[in-house]
């Protein structure tokens, strides 16, 4: 019984982790909180339907898809309005504002296409029970739990290490001075919006394999990621994924003592105490005196 | 008369000790001219006195009463007034509407008087003659109602300074008053904080011009990598040849 | 005729909610994501006390508006102190967290199914039955909506709410305690959210959380902002337009649930238009764009 529960909540931890990073990602460099970063999300879980189901492609299409048409959906919102709005000066409320609009007027798309309600895309071979020390999990959650900790691993050693990663934390730091120093603001920002959507569009159909897609889950998702990244620490991806395994067990935990329906009021709650008693997070400074 | 005054200050951010044990005493109905080079900590000094930063260590008082760590709008109910580096104004309002928002204790700027109080126009009126008043003496009567962001650099800075007198301080704490102008309204600008001190008010003003500080200050405070260097009159001052080596080296 | 007249009072009613939340969005700045949460604990607190105690239409506004502006405080207070970004999610959670109440505290709300067969108005010696009735009555409400924040706007009071949109730190310098300014905007916006949800409950008789989520908060923003945040008229403007062209949309004879979805693609579309080609709206001066 503990076995399970601690496994549902690695899952469950998990699943938001990813999403987490992937915004805590964008965040670092962009310094907005994007709403339409569910778009992405959206649109992996529904171009892989489309591919596996409609079009009866293989999996592997279907996932490569899926990341592939998330990673157009970012890069279009950054290139045709956020770009241009932050030439202009446009202050983190705006675009918080506009990429509200980007979500709703996507999100209603995706349900004028394929309807409001859920719609089934796992396969029998995804859903394989594996049994691990006691605790049941299926093969697609499995590759969730794989995938997120390559992504963390991936994301310290990128931010830590490699050039590119310095890159990012210059820009995330000050992008006037970066500017100045000769990077290329603007096409670090697509490369981020690029890694950031793919990660997220993975998200969205590993999820959907694993449970049902419906419209509003992009932004039932994202709510949840940035959560986490608060309570983990926006600052950081490996932090905010931190954050999100945290709010994963919190919420597997908590629904096992009450009704399911709260999870979400428990985690807006934990969101409100952190962003009045601790808005750097879990990890925030502990991170940044690292780096 | 209330004595503003300081205790051991100490201040450290960004590695930096910007305040590093800061003792002194504004004596009232003076002018009181802070210099010193760039990061010396000047501008600090100022947002510790007026509220908008806590100090590490030591303490303020103005009179009997401590200020440490009152917050700006009440250490600006106290009477004690400022302007900041780079001119802060509410743009978007006109020249009187700013003079008029310094004014204090307007009853209609409670909410619920705001709402029901009726033939409360005899106060406004009497308000707005007083801010007209403020704006005579600076020269800004026939732009009352321009935008603020139309008035020229010098035109503004002047209006920030109608502002402080508007909110009837009877300290005010100038952050470069003079920075940028040209010079003939820097006179004018000087000549009003010397008006200033013959109405009673109490002066301190952060610079670089150390002609403008020559022109009118009654004291001169050196400050240099967060510490007070020298105090003294400004002809005893200025003329040490340390002094001028720590501003131009 | 009757349809027009049903849009007339989908009109006052959302005007109700335009004119409240530009107090605080266009007049003070503060961007808050939470104005249907107040709607509907107007409408629940509302209709509960019709249905369940048989209080008068009055009895029942008052204490919608009351338990708006109290609650308002229990939001504002903690956490008005925080900058920016951090506030507007503070504000945001506390919509979500209003949502779950609605939907989730079966007994109280009736959950999901809501409640229903809420009682006509009685004010006085009329019942207020028919469109036209309530059309009167919310056109009123709005009318003396539109008078309060034009009040408060131009008063002393108003001026230094302005200020605070332009520049709090300056605001404190001159002695404003800015924290009681923006508390005291936020509990009347509150107050007037929740009036309008009062006379929405009694007009449409059924009330359900959905009519109360986060969709609805960011409708009433986007009204605002293409209406022209901070204008005199633009809250009208904005309520007009959004609650008019989506009608015009079902003209086109769509079945229903397509229709609610495009109308959301044409909300959107509208807030990234607006927010890229005229942020200052359609009738507005005011850009809603300064970062400090």
């Amino acid at each position: 019984m503990l076995a399970q529960l601690i496994a549902n909540g690695i899952v469950a931890g998990a699943e938001i982790a990813i999403v987490a990073m992937s915004f805590a990602f964008i965040y670092s460099a962009t310094r907005f909180f994007n709403f339409a970063h569910a778009s992405s999300y959206l649109a992996g879980a529904y171009v892989a339907y489309f591919l596996v189901v409609v079009a009866r492609c293989s999996l592997a299409i279907g996932v490569g898809g899926a990341v592939v048409g998330s990673i157009l959906v970012g890069l279009t919102m950054e290139a045709l309005v956020f770009r241009r709005l932050r030439r202009r000066g446009a202050s983190s409320l705006i675009l918080l504002l506009t990429s509200f609009g980007l979500l709703v007027a996507f999100q209603s798309v995706i349900s004028v296409v394929f309807g409001d309600g859920t719609l089934v895309l796992s396969r029998a071979k995804v859903s394989e029970v594996l049994t691990i020390g006691g605790a049941r999990i299926t093969a697609v959650q499995a590759v969730i739990v794989v995938a997120c900790v390559s992504i963390g691993g991936c994301s310290s050693v990128l931010f830590r290490f490699a050039h590119q990663g310095r890159v990012f934390r210059a820009i995330a730091s000050d992008p006037e001075l970066a500017a100045m120093r000769g990077v290329r603001v603007d096409r670090a920002i697509l490369t981020i919006f690029a890694i950031g959507s793919g990660v997220a569009g993975l998200a969205g159909v590993l999820v959907g394999l694993d449970t049902d897609l419906y419209p509003l889950m992009g932004l039932h998702a994202l709510l949840l990621a940035m959560v986490a990244a608060i309570v983990g620490g926006i600052d950081t991806p490996a932090a905010a994924g931190l954050g999100g395994l945290l709010i994963g067990f919190a919420q597997q935990f908590g629904v096992w003592k009450l009704p399911s329906a709260w999870q979400d009021a428990i985690a807006f709650f934990i969101l409100i105490i952190f962003l009045l008693f601790r808005p750097q997070g879990f990890f925030g400074e502990t991170f940044k005196r690292a780096s | 008369m209330t004595t503003f005054r300081c205790e051991a200050l100490e201040k450290e951010f960004d590695g930096i000790q910007a305040l590093d044990n800061v003792s002194l005493q504004i004596i009232p109905e003076t002018i009181t001219a802070v210099i010193g080079p760039n990061g010396a900590g000047k501008t600090t000094l100022l947002n510790v006195f007026t509220g908008f930063m806590r100090p590490d260590h030591g303490r303020c008082f103005l009179g009997s009463h401590e200020t440490t760590n009152c917050p700006p709008h009440r250490i600006a109910g106290l009477g004690i007034a400022r302007t900041f580096q780079d001119i802060r104004l509410v743009q978007q309002l006109s020249v009187i509407e700013n003079v008029l928002l310094a004014v204090p204790r307007q009853r209609r700027e409670k909410l619920l008087p705001a709402l029901f109080a009726f033939g409360g126009e005899d106060e406004e009126t009497r308000t707005h003659d007083l801010a007209m008043q403020h704006l005579r003496l600076l020269g800004l009567d026939a732009k009352a109602d321009d935008l603020a962001n139309e008035l020229s650099y010098g035109q503004q800075k002047l209006l920030t300074l109608g502002c402080c007198l508007a909110t009837e301080a009877h300290t005010l704490l100038l952050d470069e008053p003079v920075a940028g102008i040209h010079p003939e309204v820097a006179g004018q600008i000087l000549d009003f904080i010397r008006h200033l001190k013959e109405k009673g008010r109490t002066v301190l003003f952060v610079e670089h011009d150390i002609g403008a500080v020559r022109s009118i200050a009654t004291t001169v405070i050196v400050m240099d990598q967060g510490k007070i260097i020298a105090q003294g009159p400004p002809e005893e001052i200025l003329d040490r040849p340390e002094i001028v080596e720590a501003y131009l080296g | 005729m009757d349809y027009v007249v049903h849009i007339l009072v989908l009109i006052a009613i959302y005007s109700i909610l335009t004119f409240s939340l530009d107090l605080l969005v266009g007049h003070t700045g503060i961007l808050s994501l939470a104005h249907a949460a107040f709607y509907g604990l107007g409408a629940y607190t509302s209709a509960l006390l019709a249905l369940r105690a048989g209080a008068p239409f009055s009895v029942c506004i008052v204490a919608a508006m009351v338990l708006a502006v109290l609650v308002s405080f229990a939001v504002s207070i903690p956490s008005f102190r925080l900058q920016d970004d951090y506030l507007v999610l503070a504000i945001f959670g506390f919509q979500m967290i209003v949502s779950s109440l609605f939907t989730n505290l079966q007994g109280l709300t009736g959950g999901p199914l809501g409640l229903a067969g809420i009682p006509q108005p009685h004010l006085l010696e009329w019942t207020i039955g028919s469109h036209l009735g309530f059309l009167l009555l919310t056109s009123i409400s709005a009318g003396l909506t539109f008078v309060i924040v034009r009040r408060i706007s131009g008063s002393p009071f108003g001026r230094v709410l302005h200020a605070i949109r332009e520049d709090e730190l300056l605001a404190k310098a001159l002695g404003k305690n800015t924290l009681r300014f923006k508390i005291a905007a936020f509990a009347i916006s509150a107050a007037l959210a929740a009036l309008a949800g009062s006379l929405y409950a009694s007009y449409i008789s059924y009330i359900d959380p959905t009519a109360f989520d986060v969709m609805q908060s960011v409708l009433v923003v986007a009204m605002v902002i293409i209406g022209g945040a901070g204008s005199v008229w633009g809250p009208l403007v904005g309520a007009v337009v959004l609650v008019a062209l989506p009608e015009a949309l079902r003209f086109l004879g769509l079945p229903y649930a397509a229709a609610a979805n495009l109308r959301q693609v044409v909300y959107g579309t509208l807030i990234v238009t607006m927010m890229m080609a005229r942020p200052e709206g359609l009738v507005g001066r005011y850009r809603f764009e300064r970062g400090r």
